[in-house]
């Protein structure tokens, strides 16, 4: 794991949706502490570490199929929770919606930002 | 189990009514000798599950809300024989308040709503039902999965909300899964339910699920 090249995909998510994110962690599966952030949110962190094991165990006790690439929560206030489920790490982004489309979030932003996290991950 | 659910006529290109008892099927649209969806003509105001609202019970009375009785309420339980099993949802159908009866009728047009989705999108909704929350029943309007029991999942799903809000999110609308096999799930949060749905991606997108399906549950105000 390259620390700065991990920053630096964090980055290229901060570019990609600009005054759009309000705050992104990356930690590793089941640990629920970031290990890079904007505006980190240790708690949310900790939070949807949790969500996404019991959404995976219950996506598995239920028969259904697993768990693919993100999930994404559509809050009432107009703000986007999305975290993407990447090997064996999870990021999450708090996203305001009125400010960046879906569109831009996943067909742009997400993709380059996985990129730059599988750089990261490469080393 | 009972359940109601739609299934697609591939040669007159409409929806039938079928109901389906421990493995047996009989369509009930023959009953009714009307089509569920008769092509739409220019004028005609609206489109109407006609066998709904036309069966009848023993006694004679309408019963269109037994539709909902019958699709895989956990707890009604299994009846070996359609005549007990009858009896059973006449009895019940006695003694429900006119508020449950509002809701069934809710439940009708969202399951209107869902037939006329899959009439659009015939591949592409694999499960579509909706579940009281707090509830153990499940309230099922198509079901290609057929076996699987779905239930802890939606019930996992319903705890969501509470969890964001101890750390002050707000109420969520709808969570979208993205799974494996190009399968979404999408489960849309009312007041008092949660509406569910699985999709097959490969011939509708997540653009048409968040701008268009979403913003049509969203009409669903008294659900």
């Amino acid at each position: 794991m390259d620390t700065k090249k991990l920053n630096e995909s964090m980055m290229v998510l901060k570019e990609a949706l600009g005054d759009a994110l309000i705050s992104a962690d990356i930690w590793i599966k089941g640990t629920g502490t970031s290990i890079a952030g904007f505006n980190g949110n240790p708690r949310a962190t900790a939070l949807f570490d949790q969500i996404t094991k019991d959404i995976v165990k219950s996506l598995k006790s239920s028969g259904f199929p697993v768990l693919d690439k993100y999930y994404l929560i559509n809050l009432a206030d107009g703000k986007l929770v999305v975290v993407l489920n990447h090997g064996d790490y999870l990021w999450k982004m708090l996203v305001d919606g009125d400010k960046a489309n879906l569109g831009l979030l996943l067909n742009i932003a997400i993709p380059d930002a996985l990129k730059a996290l599988d750089e990261a991950i490469a080393g | 189990m009972w359940k109601i659910f739609g299934k697609k006529n591939e040669e007159a290109g409409n929806h039938q009514i079928m109901r389906e008892h421990n493995g047996h099927q009989n369509n009930l649209t023959k009953k009714t000798a009307k089509p569920l969806f008769p092509a739409k003509r220019n004028g005609e105001k609206k489109l109407k599950p006609e066998f709904l609202s036309q069966r009848k019970n023993s006694n004679g009375n309408k019963t269109y809300n037994n539709s909902f009785k019958l699709s895989g309420l956990s707890e009604i339980p299994e009846q070996n024989n359609l005549k007990k099993n009858n009896e059973t949802l006449t009895k019940i159908n006695r003694n429900e308040s006119a508020d449950k009866k509002n809701l069934y009728n809710h439940y009708e047009e969202l399951e209107f709503f869902f037939l006329k989705l899959i009439n659009e999108y015939p591949q592409s909704i694999l499960l579509a039902g909706i579940k009281p929350l707090n509830e153990t029943k499940v309230i099922i309007f198509e079901d290609k999965y057929k076996k699987i029991d779905f239930r802890p999942f939606f019930q996992h799903i319903e705890s969501v909300p509470v969890k964001l809000n101890e750390e002050k999110f707000s109420k969520p609308e709808y969570i979208l899964l993205k799974l494996t096999g190009n399968k979404t799930a999408y489960i849309h949060f009312r007041n008092k339910h949660i509406v569910f749905t699985v999709f097959d991606m490969e011939n509708i997108n997540t653009g048409i699920i968040i701008n268009i399906i979403a913003k049509e549950l969203n009409n669903f105000k008294n659900l």
